[in-house]
């Protein structure tokens, strides 16, 4: 009877341990996500490649269809957004899935807005997609996929 | 002596790693083939033993908006109404991480025809993102868009 007790209570403490961790993955991939995004729009944009991986790959709705690969050449695109008057990014209706503890998938809808030194305002709103890898205990994101709503 | 032993230990080890992680990269890009080959021929059974529970797709038809698990299947099975449906994707670029997870990045071509016999064209950009669950590569999300 003890062993059953005790085996039921190990049990339980493992399911409850296992759901937090899980639980705490993707709150930590949404704080990530939310301090990349607070970065980018205040322009601080040293602090949002910090965000990124060496190997990141970009798919975007503006500038050109092809592939941006490697973090430099995305470094080199936003570092473009610095002589902007005003360049804002949010995105909202998130899913978070984590897979095997060490992968997650974010799934969103965004609105980007810039408004021009001469004041003129474009928005652009569309679909997004975030591919994050936990890497010595650190979320970073590997890929992006921009596309407008059709 | 000694240390020519370890040298070659660390080549060994060294092609090894690589051998694993072309292997794993081979798996990836057989387990999309042959996805798209059951799509192409209708053989939705085998299409969908490839994708987890619980995944998710930004197509570039029908809707803008995200589907769920269910709402892909019915998506694709619908495409039995069609006369011909035809996917491919090139220039494929595989990310892979901690060898269990992959993203493939490429450009695809999609022509479909109705029963009427009209034809439709669409050529866009891919991202898959894929993990090994069971020892399989399993979809876990697919987002679709058009060249600009």
């Amino acid at each position: 009877m003890k062993n059953l007790i005790i085996s039921i209570a190990v049990f339980c403490l493992s399911l409850s341990w296992s759901a937090n961790t899980f639980a705490g993955d993707k709150e930590d991939v949404t704080d990530v996500l939310n301090k990349a995004h607070e970065a980018f729009n205040s322009k601080d944009y040293q602090t949002y490649f910090t965000y990124l991986a060496d190997d990141l790959e970009v798919f975007t709705g503006v500038s050109t269809p092809l592939l941006h690969i490697g973090k430099t050449h995305w470094m080199n695109f936003i570092n473009g957004f610095a002589s902007i008057s005003m360049v804002t990014y949010s995105q909202q209706q998130n899913t978070v899935r984590v897979y095997n503890g060490n992968s997650a998938v974010v799934n969103g809808y965004f609105v980007f807005t810039v408004v021009g030194n001469d004041g003129n305002v474009t928005t652009q709103s569309g679909r997004n997609s975030t591919t994050l890898i936990k890497q010595n205990g650190k979320w970073l994101v590997v890929n992006y996929h921009f596309s407008p709503m059709f | 002596m000694k240390h020519f032993k370890i040298v070659v230990v660390f080549f060994l080890f060294a092609t090894l790693a690589g051998s694993t992680f072309a292997g794993e990269e081979e798996e990836i890009l057989v387990t999309i083939d042959n996805t798209i080959e059951a799509f192409n021929k209708h053989d939705f059974n085998a299409y969908f033993s490839t994708f987890v529970d619980d995944n998710t797709e930004f197509p570039y038809v029908v809707s803008p908006l995200r589907y769920d698990a269910d709402g892909w299947r019915a998506f694709i099975e619908g495409t039995a109404s069609l006369a011909y449906v035809n996917y491919s994707q090139q220039d494929e670029q595989v990310q892979l991480y901690n060898g269990d997870t992959a993203v493939i990045t490429s450009y695809y071509t999609f022509t479909w025809m109705e029963k009427g016999g009209q034809m439709n064209y669409q050529s866009g950009r891919a991202s898959m993102v894929l993990v090994k669950q069971g020892g399989m590569w399993m979809t876990v999300h697919m987002h679709f868009s058009k060249m600009f």
